[in-house]
């Protein structure tokens, strides 16, 4: 895709963050006060925003959760009735899919993507304010529901019919929130699609740019393929309710599976939605921290399409319980195993990297390697959930919840906070202290560990999801669960205290441009804290299109 | 700083964008509705 970026025009020194010194005069830096958040349009400043939003609704997400696990912790009924019980799984779920993982990857965009193509913003930077402050009221709306008469939905975060059909009007805040997040997801979509097309600096081809734009890249095709169809299901959800249509009611010959596959088409892909770009992450600390240029990017890139092509046919292998021709299911099982075959690619060539490379063990680097061991696990329970006769026992029981906690939780969040402890030295100018760090990593990697694996064996024996009470056989496995996610809650807890807020409050060393000797990629040729504006200038880089070497010619047609 | 033809080309490949989206939205909905 040919381009022409803006050039300074009029002949000034570029330096190679490539600032217009001679235009500084017309970029005041970053405004003041609260209009700076507000009017945000700097993809720095939304970025941060989001994250910010998305650790909050994590930390809501996360109440949410310890209260499922502190019911749990006995048999019997201690602090919530069944109908608020079921309220508390199905918000924990929507708040943490929706309002935690999602935004904090759009975060992870914001502040990454323009900075690693050498673009001096997102394409659209007032739309990209739009996407981030529509989240606000759809949190709020979310959140408030469970004042609403009624309380809380409570049809788990599938939203499925008939249960969605039967509920209170929290149900239709609810439709409305996601309507409201998945416009914003869309905009986002769009904005990050056409900032990496159309914005690349000169010389950063497709295939010269670091992974998690390329995860990114697909990542933003799959939202705007399938969030489309989420609000189609959940706007003739809206119209069953109140405008008398009868799409999932069987009452007047409507169909509520039809509402699962619908719910599913968009439900599998959004599975990589949120790991897609935790891939990304993953693929840019373990070269930095083995010191060896990625293993195998090509098969990288082709491995993460193939993964978004093969997630569009797989939606059913959620659905064996409903019912279907056994051709049906050989279909979808099949499907399902194969798309260990591209992930499997990545794992490798994530091991194959690190392989007689000259490691070391900082956080993030733990964390990446984290990430690939309990993400494999869980990977691995998802091909024997594949398996159709098997899902058929384990539907709906425990087992699923560790497989999908594994791969989320484990996969998504650690991603994310291998990316944080790796990038946030460039975002805020300052060193976490590594120590802290490490224990962050550890007592989350054990607490995790504790709170999700003996799900493993409380579903093989049985126990069924979303229940506010189990038979007494259940206990001892459930109160591990119950202490191992307190644990992990309160590890998040200190991560907010002792690495985040110092580092916010501009406490702790003073980062160098390179904290990391093995990175490489243009976000460290900025800067640490990287400036206000970057790459105003469009850089001219070097073969590799990691460094920069000065500035682009003027009328220099890119890419 | 993004000059004129390159804002007329990320408006063009925003429209598209946004025109499958609509697409497939109402196309999603329209089908359940008049095919069943």
């Amino acid at each position: 895709m040919s381009a022409v970026i803006g050039q300074s025009g009029h002949g000034g020194t570029v330096d190679t963050t490539g600032h217009d010194h001679d235009m500084a005069h017309e970029h005041h830096g970053a405004p003041h006060g609260w209009k700076r958040w507000v009017y945000a349009t700097n993809h720095k400043d939304i970025g941060t925003m989001y994250l910010v939003f998305a650790f909050t609704m994590f930390m809501f997400g996360g109440v949410l959760a310890l209260g499922i696990r502190s019911e749990l912790f006995h048999p019997g009924l201690q602090f919530f009735n069944p109908q608020l019980f079921n309220q508390l799984t199905t918000m924990h779920g929507l708040i943490m899919v929706f309002g935690a993982i999602m935004p904090a990857f759009v975060g992870f965009a914001n502040w990454m993507v323009p900075l690693q193509i050498g673009a001096p913003d997102m394409a659209f930077a007032r739309m990209n304010n739009l996407s981030f402050w529509l989240l606000i009221p759809a949190a709020m709306m979310l959140v408030g529901s469970f004042f609403m008469p009624g309380g809380a939905p409570a049809a788990g975060w599938t939203i499925y019919a008939p249960l969605t059909l039967q509920m209170g009007p929290s149900m239709d805040a609810a439709i409305f929130a996601l309507h409201i997040l998945g416009a914003s997801s869309i905009m986002g979509s769009i904005n990050i699609i056409v900032t990496i097309l159309n914005m690349r600096a000169p010389g950063m081809t497709l295939m010269k740019m670091p992974l998690f734009c390329w995860t990114w890249l697909i990542t933003a095709y799959l939202l705007i393929a399938v969030m489309p169809v989420l609000a189609g299901a959940i706007t003739m959800t809206l119209t069953d309710r109140h405008f008398g249509t009868t799409f999932f009611n069987p009452g007047g010959g409507g169909d509520p599976v039809m509402y699962q596959h619908i719910f599913w088409f968009f439900g599998h892909p959004e599975v990589y939605i949120m790991i897609l770009p935790a891939f990304g992450i993953i693929s840019a600390v373990i070269p930095a921290f083995a010191r060896k240029r990625l293993f195998g990017y090509t098969s990288m890139v082709y491995a993460t399409a193939s993964i978004a092509i093969l997630s569009f046919i797989v939606w059913a292998h959620h659905m064996f319980t409903t019912g279907m021709p056994v051709t049906g299911q050989l279909f979808f099982m099949y499907a399902t195993m194969l798309i260990a075959v591209p992930t499997g690619v990545k794992v490798f060539n994530w091991i194959a990297t690190m392989w007689r490379g000259s490691m070391t063990f900082e956080t993030p680097m733990l964390w990446a390697v984290g990430f690939i061991f309990v993400f494999t696990m869980g990977g691995f329970t998802g091909l024997i959930l594949a398996m159709a006769p098997i899902d058929i026992q384990l539907q709906d029981t425990y087992y699923v919840v560790a497989h999908f906690h594994y791969v989320l939780v484990a996969g998504s969040l650690f991603g994310m906070f291998a990316g944080f402890y790796y990038w946030a030295p460039k975002w805020s100018g300052r060193m976490y202290v590594e120590g802290r760090g490490k224990f962050h990593f550890w007592t989350s990697l054990i607490f995790f560990n504790v709170a999700f694996f003996p799900m493993h064996f409380l579903g093989l024996a049985g126990m069924p999801r979303r229940y506010a009470d189990y038979p007494m056989q259940f206990t001892d496995f459930n109160m591990m669960a119950t202490i191992g996610a307190f644990g992990f809650g309160l590890s998040q807890v200190y991560f907010l205290f002792a690495v985040v807020l110092p580092m916010l409050r501009g406490k702790g060393a003073i980062a160098p441009q390179q904290p990391w000797e093995g990175a490489e990629g243009l976000e460290w040729e900025v800067p640490s804290p990287a400036p206000f504006h970057t790459f105003e200038t469009p850089p001219l880089l070097n073969a590799a299109g990691t460094k920069i070497i000065g500035a682009a010619p003027a009328g220099s047609a890119g890419h | 700083m993004v000059d004129e033809r390159r804002s007329k080309a990320n408006l063009r490949l925003a429209l598209i964008l946004a025109s499958i989206a609509i697409v497939f939205f109402v196309g999603f909905i329209a089908k359940m509705a008049f095919l069943g």
